[in-house]
């Protein structure tokens, strides 16, 4: 094979023009050339995976992700019948594949580069900002809770109630979205949500018009994060001292302590050319009028006297500086003058407003109703509660279905 | 197991080629079993039970044209055998892909409702019976031997590349190289380039094109628009042609690196000049099939006008029938018979004199108004999806939501619009000759794009932040 076509190079190059058939046969052996190489960088690539992953350890936790990766499962002959060995079998190459991350990013970039806009429901934004979709309430589910809500209202005449529903990135920063993104209109959900829980007898906080005559000038919302920055909570704040008649909110001082933070909308998207984020504490800048207070979770039966917990600030999840992971339940108790017991029921946006709270009551009592399964009335009572705080974003809030069923009376 | 998978591609498939290339090609019967071996693997990968199915199918056939032939070497006509052996054939596979179908439309009828437990489909049972059958009909019709060796058969039957998605490949066309067939490191790259470029079109573009029709029809009322739903089943044309075409390029790529050589199975369908010309460039060995086994037999179109169009509306109907069990597949077979007789009786001459572009507008426009009835299975949402098209509904005639769709997908659709065509592929053959670096660097940029899509659908980050 080999020397024939040999010859037939050789007669072509003899011939100054040659025939259809030498032609057919030099675009055959050009063809050819072009296969074999291919065939070797195939067997190559096709080679190289699995030697690589025979070589390279295995990596039991994505950062990225946030998860475990799929180790080694075993081979078993009966898990192989009932089809779950395979099923194993492909998410252990696939979570171990060497240069995992790199893959993944190549794809994000390939995918922006195509000028796709949308990745996991997370929208690239102007300004390197990251956004979640606005999402639609589900009405039957808000009617039942925003009945809850009023059954729970009526069950304590003489409690002051308040609903701080917080708008999300894409509302307020509607500007920063991509000229063709029209989102839900999510004024016009807040909008009915508040009129319902006022004539339910609750006050709303509502913080959006501080939050458009301030979007400008600081830095409401994380690039890469889904929550609030802390000098949006703060501004929040300042909008809730007002209407909770806690006063002329007081002084305090932001300091920077992290700023390379990427948040749970960088990790779920995949992109990578955003920018990181700052993320803030504030302190009271008058020190000595600083109430320290006492906070204590009740399920890790941990007393600590700090909000801030600094070294989560180096683990994926460095929101987590505020306040921990979610607790179900914890209260906070300060040596102040008023006696009056505050309960917040709330979602992870609060984490970063609580700290500003417990100045004005002597027990601040905090529930996330998504883990917390006990009596709400029996905690009421027992922590002789004066004052509610519901405070959610808008985004949890209207697809969220355990508020409704912690305020459930079960007496 | 998928071709367009991790697994298979950087194990299942270096572990078989490995095997199969360390066994010398003189003894090819060890070759043989090695590729029924690893045939059996990947057919029982994730759902072990049915292979024994694919097994007793392979036992059958085997037995039974070799009765038919015996029968007829002692001078019977063995016609009783090969009806058996078909009905036994369609038996399997109306038991397992059509019970529930006929089941729920019985109950329909006569308002009883019947109570059944439909089992899971068997994949891939509908190609692999249909090369059963052109093997038992072409042994009776004596058109080809019948194999002597069960595991050449059994071979033939369950050979991975083409088992679960086909082409269908018949059992005339590859029984020569089932006993001898080159292997050469230049037919071994060939069937690489194939592959690779399979591999591009299903997850590079196939992929991405049903996640925008997907988009589309998820789209709540107040975001549908007459341009946006023109998006949405184009996309879904390009998405099951490089689904298929990507398959079938997988499928012929991986016999060419064991040896084989299969049958083309898509010619550029986008590009006919009509809707016959279409049906002659898709899916062509399904369509060459019910030519050859059920439209010829029916006496094709050497019989009066009437018994013609009779026999186009029967082989419509079950061509229909075979890509699913429900009435919508038999609509749009119907459609395409209806469509092809007016073609053949009506406005075939004049289509034939008409420009060009023409001719290939109207086939476009077939082809795709045909793609709603294959694509949304209840008869009765096809019918409003059509209606959209055409301005029903009082929908706007594109909205914000349509510059979105456009501006995030333009790349993509003009990928798929271009690379639909003949040009791309014949111009990509005369740079792999003349400039092989850079071809090389483009074909191997595709296969690494295709595997960090591959890699990325294991991205799966925890969303924390919910809780």
């Amino acid at each position: 094979m080999e020397q024939k076509k040999k010859q037939n190079q050789t007669t072509e190059q003899k011939n100054t023009k040659p025939g259809p058939r030498q032609r057919r046969l030099a675009w055959k052996a050009a063809k050819d050339r072009f296969s074999r190489a291919a065939a070797v960088l195939f067997i190559v690539a096709l080679a190289a995976v699995p030697v690589a992953g025979y070589f390279l350890p295995d990596n039991s936790f994505s950062a990225e992700e946030n998860r475990m990766l799929r180790e080694w499962p075993g081979i078993s002959v009966t898990e192989y019948f009932e089809g779950r060995a395979e099923r194993k079998l492909e998410s252990y190459v696939e979570d171990q594949f060497p240069l995992r991350n790199g893959f993944i990013r190549m794809k994000s970039a390939m995918d922006m580069t195509a000028g796709m806009l949308e990745s996991n429901d997370v929208i690239k934004c102007e300004d390197h900002y990251l956004m979640e979709e606005i999402k639609t309430p589900d009405a039957a589910n808000l009617e039942r809770t925003v009945a809850a809500l009023a059954a729970f209202r009526e069950r304590y005449p003489k409690v002051r109630m308040y609903f701080l529903l917080a708008p999300n990135a894409a509302n307020i920063l509607e500007d920063k979205l991509p000229a063709t993104v029209r989102m839900e209109d999510q004024d016009r959900y807040m909008d009915a949500f508040f009129a319902a829980v006022s004539e339910a007898g609750i006050t709303p906080i509502d913080v959006r018009d501080a939050f458009r005559a301030n979007k400008d000038d600081v830095q409401l919302y994380y690039r890469t994060d889904h929550h609030w920055t802390s000098d949006g909570a703060y501004l929040a704040y300042q909008t809730a001292c007002e209407v909770m008649g806690l006063g002329k909110p007081a002084e305090y001082t932001a300091r920077v302590v992290k700023n390379d933070f990427n948040g749970t909308l960088y990790s779920r998207s995949g992109y990578t050319n955003g920018l990181s984020d700052e993320i803030k504490i504030y302190t009271m800048t008058d020190e000595d009028a600083w109430q320290p207070s006492v906070i204590y979770y009740a399920d890790t039966k941990e007393k600590t006297t700090e909000f801030f917990r600094l070294d989560n600030l180096e683990t994926k999840d460095a929101y987590s500086v505020f306040g921990g992971s979610n607790h179900p339940m914890y209260t906070i108790k300060t040596p102040v003058e008023i006696n009056r017991r505050l309960l917040i029921i709330k979602d992870s946006y609060a984490n970063s407003f609580i700290p500003f709270i417990p100045q004005y009551y002597r027990e601040v009592v905090v529930v996330d109703p998504r883990y917390y399964f006990e009596n709400i009335d029996d905690l009421m009572t027992s922590e002789g509660v004066t004052d509610v705080l519901f405070l959610y974003n808008a985004n949890t809030f209207f697809l969220d279905e355990s508020l409704a069923m912690t305020l459930v009376d079960e007496r | 197991m998928l071709f367009s998978s991790i697994f298979f591609l950087f194990y299942f498939l270096p572990a078989t080629l490995a095997v199969y290339y360390l066994v010398p090609r003189r003894f090819l019967g060890v070759r043989n079993a090695a590729a029924l071996i690893a045939s059996l693997i990947f057919y029982s990968w994730g759902e072990p039970n049915y292979v024994f199915l694919m097994i007793y199918s392979a036992a059958f056939n085997y037995f039974m044209a070799r009765q038919i032939r015996s029968e007829q070497d002692r001078g019977g006509t063995g016609r009783r055998n090969l009806v058996f052996t078909v009905i036994v054939n369609l038996f399997i596979l109306g038991f397992f892909k059509y019970f529930g179908f006929l089941m729920d439309t019985v109950s329909h009828i006569t308002h009883v409702n019947i109570q059944y437990t439909a089992l899971a489909l068997p994949i891939g049972i509908s190609f692999y019976t249909f090369q059963a059958m052109s093997y038992i009909i072409d042994v009776y019709w004596r058109r080809v031997e019948p194999q002597r060796r069960f595991l050449r058969f059994a071979l033939y039957l369950s050979l991975f590349p083409q088992l679960i998605a086909g082409p269908i490949v018949r059992y005339r066309d590859v029984a020569d190289q089932l006993e001898h067939r080159d292997f050469t490191l230049a037919g071994f790259g060939a069937g690489a380039e194939r592959f690779i470029f399979g591999l591009g079109k299903k997850v590079l573009l196939a992929n991405n094109f049903g996640a925008l029709y997907q988009t589309v029809t998820g789209l709540g009322s107040s975001r549908v628009s007459v341009l946006t739903y023109w998006v949405g089943i184009i996309a879904y044309t390009l998405q099951i042609y490089y689904d298929f075409s990507g398959y079938s390029d997988m499928a012929i790529g991986l016999g060419k690196m064991l040896g084989f050589d299969f049958n083309e199975n898509f010619n550029y369908p986008y590009v006919a000049k009509s809707v016959t010309e279409f049906w002659r460039r898709w899916h062509m060995s399904l369509s060459s099939w019910f030519r050859e086994y059920v439209y010829i037999p029916l006496g094709g179109s050497r019989v009066s006008a009437p018994r013609h169009i009779m026999n186009l509306l029967i082989v419509w109907a079950l061509t229909g029938l075979w890509h699913g069990a429900s009435w919508n597949f038999v609509v749009w077979g119907l459609y395409y018979g209806v469509v092809l007789i007016i073609e053949k009786y009506v406005i075939g001459k004049g289509l034939a004199r008409a420009p060009g572009a023409v001719q290939r507008f109207y086939t476009l426009f077939v082809v795709v108004l045909g793609w709603v009835i294959f694509s949304i299975t209840d008869l009765g949402a096809a019918w409003r999806y059509l209606g959209i098209l055409f301005g029903a509904g009082n929908f706007p005639l594109a909205d914000m939501t349509t510059a979105y769709l456009l501006r995030t997908h333009v790349t993509l659709l003009l990928f798929g619009i271009v690379l639909a065509g003949p040009t791309p592929h014949r111009t990509f053959e005369a740079f792999s000759r003349n400039r092989r670096l850079p071809a090389l660097i483009l074909l191997f940029t595709v296969f690494i794009l295709s595997v960090s899509y591959l890699v990325y659908g294991s991205y799966n980050p925890f969303l924390y932040f919910r809780f």
